[in-house]
């Protein structure tokens, strides 16, 4: 592997690896992503020199390859992963609201107040209008506080 | 804060090593493809010009926001009239305005996403009630499909499963769950019969069922030139449609700013399908492909024919006067590209703000060949299609006046192939997925969600304490849903000599309503102000009659009588707790509801639940039995009707579930029957693999997952075979 997608991989995988999961909800799938994701990057031959650009590439590519559903062909069925997917059984009841969310939602909460894309920036990054970006961020937010009574949001 | 909580308890996330180390091992056997394109082929100049305009575009975007409780205008005359462009001049000029007015239009980007706003005069301290104002039941999602999440069951009244005839000998079989019968959607597991169809990745898998010794038969390598992502599919009549995005000049230049960068990554995506010839599995032939402009929104296959909807952003910037196919949506078979013909594009009377199509296409699947196309300046979110027509609806916003939302829904005829555009209308709210709109009868029908913003002006008086507000409180119970009254204003001026400050508040409420739209979707009847402060979880037309359940704390199940178009009747409401998030027409008068099972606080989710409710009296429906499915946090059925099968004429009731406690890898996929009451027919922990779909032939069951097909006795319920690939 080039020393680019090293780079690549240790910088961006847990990025790619939060939002994989925020959409497929559990982490055997959203780990089968993240190596579908980084396969098809190295694949590609592309070496974006502008870190935003890379990144921007890596969630548009995350986004798509969960959209297909059912997950990579290079993944093992052998790894034994029993640990709980949070270290800090204390405080995760906002990650669990927003894994609650339907998949649309928690993508657009994760990108917008994780990664800090505007709303012009998702619509460009989901491939929507920018009034549908709206309508979900305003629809996952108010979701959310529901969920989490009276969390300013 | 609920920003940096989010950011911390996200952060705790991360692979672990091994799983990291297991990857990298892996991307070390991975090259990159031969015909490795050297850097840039667009040079930087062009980028950066790309960028400084897109710049423009963002701050005039968010310029809106600036204002008031944060929701932008999109289009402010709703009686917008389409008509035919005359020629490209026509449409580059329309667009050309957008652009301009962009340029004109700069503003400082704030960005700020606040529901409660409070404008202060004098020092009006923190007295004004804190609202929690908005949060309340505005939310929901599923609606805005996700365009490949988009899905089918069958039949809305009728029992729409395909039986297939046994006839011939030919077995009996599920197909994908559909919303329509006869109208199929796609997915990424698909079945005649005989062979199963499973899409990952860039592969499609072709097994054998084989009376429940499933092998594989063959494979095919999707395409990989340029960047490529496959959704879905559809077989039909030895005919497999794999659905997919291609990004043809995706990452290809180098920008240096951020939104341009969103741009490159995205704009150039066009929505392609290729075809197979499937008459002997075992070696796919390919018939063709073709592309048309834009992200992948959905699509339905009818008698053979194919419809694509998708939406296309123009790149203002790089419009060139004389190439219309800088401006106009595309189509490419496989040969040529060409622009869409004028004729074929629809633009607003009154032009238009977004500069995005609406793309729909229709094909003969047999041979890939296009029968007709239709473009509209726009877009879509949710897809509905019976046999005769397609819905498109839009959510927007009306925000200048009253903060309103609304719901443009456009109609397209297919008349077996042939799209002709129908006209544009509105309904207020927004649209939960594609099952909240149905053709009855040449009349369309949508049930709504409305966010109803209320702006409250009021005085506080500094120091006075709790009788000198102006307000009263109504506050939901337990609810972060509060709305408040405004009192008289008598009480304002009895408290002149003291400090006295105003305020002016928004708050948010929810409600919800059923509407009526003739075929030129002119509003013809309606009822609503249904359910304050909830939302709609699940809607299921059948007929005359419309089912919906709303939630917050309990969950209504409405009937809603629509023998009069015009005047629509709520005949039946039944409270039970928890929600469905589908509805499933079951047998004669029962309805089935999949969703969760709450506490009675509504708060705390106890697992998925199964819900049959009696509906032979829509005015009194009753749920006939419910079966709780404790600990299961989550399930695609959820989200997805697709990711069930609900099969009347088989009774079986099947799909994932995602138990809290597993220490199994996997998911776990559970098959139910119901005959008077729900029981539990097989719960197969899935250990090794991650379960995607079920689906039956003859008496076999089989499960299939990314990387294997299990095979189940419906007789045993036990494992009785198995394919690995």
């Amino acid at each position: 592997m080039e020393a680019y997608y090293t780079a690549a991989f240790e910088k961006h995988a847990d990025t790619v690896y939060r939002l994989a999961l925020a959409r497929m909800k559990n982490k055997y799938d959203a780990e089968d992503i993240v190596q579908e994701v980084f396969v098809r990057l190295i694949r590609s031959g592309k070496q974006p020199s502008d870190e935003e650009h890379l990144k921007a590439l890596l969630i548009r590519m995350t986004i798509n390859c969960s959209k297909s559903g059912l997950t990579s062909a290079w993944r093992k069925n052998t790894v034994g992963l029993d640990e709980n997917l949070h270290t800090n059984e204390q405080s995760r009841d906002v990650l669990d609201a927003v894994l609650r969310l339907p998949s649309k939602e928690s993508t657009i909460i994760y990108l917008h107040y994780y990664c800090g894309y505007s709303v012009e920036e998702l619509s460009r990054i989901l491939g929507c209008t920018s009034g549908a970006a709206k309508t979900r961020l305003f629809r996952a937010r108010a979701r959310l506080k529901k969920d989490l009574e009276g969390v300013e949001l | 804060m609920f920003k940096d909580d989010f950011k911390k308890q996200f952060d705790d996330i991360s692979l672990d090593r091994d799983t990291k180390e297991r990857i990298k091992a892996t991307l070390e056997g991975v090259e990159t493809k031969a015909k490795k394109q050297k850097n840039p082929a667009v040079p930087w100049r062009i980028g950066f010009a790309v960028a400084a305009a897109l710049a423009i575009v963002l701050s005039v975007a968010l310029g809106h926001f600036s204002r008031l409780p944060s929701i932008a205008p999109e289009i402010s005359d709703k009686e917008t009239v389409l008509i035919r462009s005359q020629s490209y001049g026509d449409i580059y000029k329309a667009l050309e305005e957008i652009r301009k007015s962009q340029m004109r239009d700069e503003e400082e980007i704030t960005y700020e996403y606040d529901y409660e706003y409070v404008e202060e005069s004098d020092d009006l301290a923190t007295t004004t009630p804190t609202t929690s104002a908005v949060a309340g039941a505005v939310g929901s999602t599923e609606s805005m499909s996700d365009s490949a999440a988009d899905g089918s069951f069958k039949g809305s009244s009728a029992q729409s499963y395909t039986e297939k005839p046994e006839a011939n000998g030919e077995e009996e079989y599920s197909e994908t769950n559909v919303q329509v019968e006869g109208v199929d959607e796609a997915d990424i597991v698909k079945t005649d019969g005989k062979y199963i169809y499973n899409l990952r990745d860039d592969t499609v898998k072709i097994i054998e069922a084989n009376s429940g010794s499933p092998r594989l038969v063959s494979t095919i390598a999707l395409p990989l030139d340029s960047e490529r992502y496959y959704f879905e599919m559809y077989l039909s009549d030895n005919t497999l449609i794999v659905l997919g995005s291609v990004y043809k000049k995706f990452g290809s230049s180098i920008v240096t700013d951020r939104l341009a960068t969103m741009d490159m990554v995205v704009l150039e995506g066009d929505t392609e399908f290729i075809a197979y010839d499937m008459s002997d599995p075992a070696s796919p032939r390919l018939i063709g492909s073709y592309s048309q402009s834009g992200e992948y929104n959905s699509s339905r296959m009818i008698g053979g024919r194919l419809y694509i909807l998708s939406n296309h952003s123009v790149s203002l910037n790089n419009m060139k006067k004389d190439d219309p196919k800088t401006y106009i949506p595309t189509l490419t078979n496989g040969k040529e590209t060409v622009a869409m013909a004028p004729e074929c594009v629809m633009s607003p009377s009154c032009g238009f703000e977004n500069a995005s199509y609406l793309v729909v296409c229709s094909f003969d699947a047999k041979n890939a060949e296009l029968i007709s196309s239709v473009s509209l300046l726009g877009s879509s979110d949710t897809v509905y299609s019976s046999t005769q027509n397609i819905i498109t609806a839009t959510a927007r916003y009306d925000g200048e006046k009253e903060h309103r939302q609304y719901t443009e829904v456009s109609r397209f005829s297919l008349a077996d192939g042939d799209i002709t555009y129908k006209g544009t209308g509105m309904v207020p709210g927004y649209l939960l997925d594609q099952f909240s709109i149905d053709e009855h009868n040449g009349y369309f029908r949508f049930v709504t969600t409305e966010d109803v913003y209320k702006e409250i002006q009021g005085t506080t008086a500094k120091g006075e304490g709790s009788s000198a507000s102006s307000s009263t409180q109504k506050v939901t119970d337990g609810e972060s849903t509060a709305s408040y009254t405004v009192g008289s204003d008598d009480a304002v001026t009895d408290n002149e000599s003291s400090s006295v400050s105003k305020y002016i508040k928004y708050t948010v409420t929810t409600q919800n309503g059923l509407y009526v739209l003739d075929g030129e979707l002119n509003p013809v009847g309606n009822v609503s102000g249904l359910a304050e402060d909830e939302r709609v979880y699940s809607v299921r037309f059948m007929g005359d009659v419309a089912y919906f359940v709303t939630f917050k704390q309990v969950d209504p199940l409405f009937s809603v009588d629509l023998s009069d178009p015009k005047n629509p009747k709520v005949i039946g409401e039944l409270k039970i707790p928890g929600f469905s998030e589908f509805l499933y027409p079951y047998g004669e008068g029962q309805l089935l509801g999949i969703g969760v099972e709450t506490d009675d606080s509504g708060r705390f989710r106890k697992g998925l639940k199964l819900s049959m409710f009696d509906i032979s009296d829509p005015a009194n429906v009753t749920e006939k039995d419910k079966y709780v499915l404790d600990n299961a946090i989550s399930s695609e059925a959820l989200y997805s009707h697709k990711a069930c099968i609900v099969h009347e004429g088989k009774n079986l009731i099947g799909f994932t579930a995602d138990f809290k406690s597993a220490t199994a890898k996997g998911n776990t996929y559970v098959l139910y029957t119901f005959d008077g009451g729900f029981k539990e027919l097989m719960r197969v922990e899935c250990d090794e693999f991650s379960p995607k779909r079920g689906l039956f032939i003859g008496d076999v069951f089989y499960i299939v997952s990314a990387h294997s097909v299990h095979a189940f006795s419906l007789s045993t319920y036990a494992e009785i075979g198995a394919v690995a690939f």
